[in-house]
């Protein structure tokens, strides 16, 4: 299954959006990312392994996965790419749900902890997202003071890449409806008294 | 020290100008976390193996701001000017005149604004005595024109204002500090823009910034000061761009004073900070 979640890449100080297609299909277990990726770009996929295994209930999904970044003539270089590529993975296995990504912009690191990491070019992406009629941005929360400096857009700050899937249903989080399904159990075993 | 405090006497960023610099050190990574608005002017002293790259911008990879861009809005300083590779400063004159730093590549064209003061600073010859009343100098000629050499001619042309600076005397270094500080002339410097934000109409248009034609309909000059100017012409044989500077600094000298017209000695006092008209002329 195929889905698309956006982010961007830097052409000197501005942000261009990039749209993030992640296909989950059967075929031999493999990940490719194509669209010009720098070394960066393309060490994404054992980090965002890692973090999508480190999240409860959820798997790195045996199967064939292919990353396009588009526009593909554009070069890409960052960590960035992480976050909107872990949500593309488990989008297309309808683990989370797709259309709630719509209109938002995603970027930050992933630690193989699932930690999300700060990274470059924030600023410039939050006026991107204004710019393009965007609804908001999914960064990390160490990025989040330079994200709120434009007021019109919305912006979520994640600590953990955790947090960006099973946020709780209260308030007017936008993630709350982010994951499909109950929430599995806790995988740790210590029962209450 | 004097050039770290110059940000200081800067009027303070509009919210725009400060976002700029936000984004610019942003897409450098070299935003702390939670830190959101600089506030503060940038002041850049980058060491003088700087690469071109490091100075202008691009690098391998995606390009990436140079010292020039993160100085944008505030202060580049390069401290023993004469030792940055030659070729390495000659870049600098396409950014100086700009505002703008173009790399070309393959995929397009990429720019990065720098919009910054620049300050250079040097000594007067190899062993830094040329000029000292204390202790005489000890270099020949030669290497007096070779070291002044370094620094192409148009290069040091586009610098507006040269200052000899003497050597501080023991009361100096050793009393409390003499001046003004940064609070008072940033007043003065503040009453200095109003009158430029009056004349261009507009809020971020300076003397230094005015398109030729803005100078030209709003430059005033009394009698004795246009008599002075072509007198300066012939006697420092200036190019035009030196007669633009020129003009520029004078009207900035004569917003400091609240003269509506440049006078004479707001002319003589521009004049003043030209000293060295081309790398082979020793002053005296």
């Amino acid at each position: 299954m195929l889905a698309t979640t956006e982010s961007f890449a830097l052409v000197g100080t501005e942000a261009r959006i990039v749209q993030v297609e992640v296909d989950v299909d059967s075929g031999i277990p493999g990940f490719s990312i194509v669209g010009l990726p720098a070394k960066s770009v393309r060490e994404a996929e054992q980090r965002t392994r890692s973090a999508i295994n480190a999240t409860e209930g959820e798997r790195w999904p045996r199967e064939r996965i292919v990353a396009n970044l588009a526009p593909g003539a554009l070069r890409k270089e960052g960590t960035h790419f992480d976050l909107p590529i872990a949500l593309g993975v488990l989008a297309a296995k309808g683990r989370v749900a797709e259309e709630s990504l719509g209109g938002w912009m995603c970027l930050g690191e992933l630690a193989l902890d699932a930690e999300v990491r700060r990274v470059p070019g924030t600023l410039a992406a939050a006026i991107a997202c204004r710019e393009s009629g965007h609804r908001g941005l999914i960064c990390p929360a160490a990025n989040a003071a330079e994200a709120s400096l434009l007021e019109d857009i919305e912006v979520v700050p994640s600590r953990h890449w955790g947090s960006v899937l099973s946020s709780s249903a209260q308030g007017s989080n936008p993630h709350r409806c982010l994951r499909r399904g109950p929430l599995p159990p806790p995988r740790s075993t210590i029962s209450p008294k | 020290m004097l050039a770290r405090r110059l940000p200081g006497i800067f009027p303070a960023m509009s919210f725009q100008e400060s976002l700029e610099v936000t984004r610019i050190r942003s897409v450098a990574g070299l935003l702390d976390e939670d830190s959101g608005l600089a506030v503060a002017r940038p002041f850049r002293s980058p060491h003088h193996h700087v690469s071109l790259a490091g100075l202008v911008g691009g690098g391998s990879g995606i390009a990436r701001p140079g010292e020039v861009s993160l100085a944008h809005h505030g202060v580049l300083f390069l401290d023993e000017i004469s030792l940055y590779r030659r070729d390495v400063l000659e870049w600098l004159r396409g950014p100086l005149e700009d505002g703008i730093v173009r790399i070309a590549r393959s995929g397009g064209v990429i720019s990065f604004p720098c919009r910054f003061s620049l300050i250079g600073a040097m000594n007067p010859c190899p062993c830094g005595f040329l000029g000292d009343e204390s202790r005489s100098c000890s270099c020949n000629g030669i290497e007096i024109t070779r070291y002044r050499n370094r620094l192409s001619g148009p290069l040091l042309d586009r610098f507006d204002m040269q200052v000899v600076m003497t050597r501080l005397t023991k009361k100096e270094l050793m009393g409390p500090p003499e001046g003004e500080n940064s609070e008072v002339v940033r007043c003065r410097v503040e009453r200095a823009r109003a009158m430029q934000a009056t004349r261009y109409s507009s809020p971020v248009v300076t003397n230094a910034s005015a398109s030729r034609s803005q100078l030209d309909s709003r430059l005033r000059l009394e009698d004795a000061a246009r008599l002075e100017l072509s007198a300066a012409i012939d006697a420092l044989s200036l190019s035009g761009r030196g007669v633009d500077r020129l003009l520029r600094v004078a009207r900035t000298v004569a917003d400091l004073e609240g003269n509506e017209a440049i006078t004479r000695i707001d002319l003589f006092n521009a004049l003043s900070f030209r000293l060295l008209p081309s790398g082979d002329q020793v002053m005296a």
